[in-house]
């Protein structure tokens, strides 16, 4: 997984579960690093057109980044659903992160046909646990 | 494992090489089913070839799983069992034996493109690098021509 993508996938969940902007201080506490990780790693967020950032009020998705975010999380969600589901692995979300930026969508999209996603995903991954929230605990 | 274990480096790649085994294997099962409700004649002709190189390939990959990573070898490769919910031929996409090889097909083709294009960055334990980025392209390729092979039947029809 790319740390562009880590960032995407948290600010998506945090936007649905709070709503935008999306402070700079709950991006590091979802990722588990500092506000300064946060701060170096916005500006490139921005040039790349994926989220409008503003300094005092928090940090929104553009639409690019909000498609990009939920393709990441789509994929990712099927692939900790083919680890868990139908490999049968423990250790669902340190297999699925192997995985993670080896397997990309148009072989996730084959697996999908495989796993049984919610209708609602990817709304409903946990950032902090870095899962869907649905799966079973380990 | 214990869920504070971090899977070991060269994980990742036997990860990987495991979907490609399932997709292997998942093209041969359902060929198979394909291959009980198909008349003798071209389409099933090719269908049989289709399902014989999936099994080929996906033989090629154990042989790798067991090089890169024999702890996975040992007791976590695709299993029969794990595949018998998966081949059903229900389902409007699998109408057809041509289109559902046609996915097939083109998935295993993306399937060792990105791994040949994300292999540099894997760790490959004690494999011979050079000769798993050869077998990966020799894959990649033997897909295409597949795919082509089934298009070109589907033109016929």
């Amino acid at each position: 997984m790319t740390a562009v993508t880590r960032y995407l996938r948290a600010i998506y969940a945090i936007s649905q579960r709070e709503g935008a902007p999306v402070s700079t201080g709950a991006i590091a506490d979802a990722l588990e690093v500092t506000p300064a990780s946060v701060s170096e790693m916005l500006p490139k967020l921005a040039d790349a057109g994926l989220i409008d950032h503003q300094k005092y009020t928090g940090v929104t998705l553009t639409d690019p980044g909000i498609a990009a975010a939920g393709d990441a999380l789509e994929t990712y969600c099927i692939i900790e659903r083919f680890v868990g589901d139908v490999l049968a692995l423990d250790d669902i979300v340190d297999e699925a992160q192997q995985l993670d930026g080896v397997i990309h969508r148009g072989v996730a999209d084959r697996l999908d046909m495989l796993v049984d996603r919610r209708p609602e995903c990817p709304d409903c991954f946990d950032p902090v646990r870095d899962r869907c929230q649905y799966l079973a605990d380990d | 494992m214990a869920t504070h274990d971090r899977p070991p480096v060269h994980r990742r790649l036997a990860r990987a090489l495991q979907v490609g085994i399932f997709l292997e294997e998942l093209t041969v099962v359902r060929g198979e089913r394909q291959l009980e409700q198909l008349n003798a004649g071209p389409t099933a002709a090719l269908i049989s070839r289709m399902v014989d190189d999936a099994a080929d390939r996906r033989d090629r990959l154990v042989g790798w799983i067991e090089q890169v990573d024999p702890e996975i070898a040992a007791d976590q490769l695709v299993r029969p069992s794990m595949l018998k919910p998966y081949a059903s031929l229900e389902g409007p996409s699998f109408e057809d034996p041509l289109d559902d090889q046609l996915y097939a097909g083109e998935t295993a083709y993306k399937f060792y493109a990105d791994l040949v294009d994300t292999l540099p960055a894997l760790d490959v334990g004690p494999a011979d690098r050079d000769a798993l980025i050869a077998s990966l392209l020799s894959l990649r390729e033997e897909t295409a021509a597949g795919v082509e092979a089934v298009t070109r039947r589907m033109g016929e029809r």
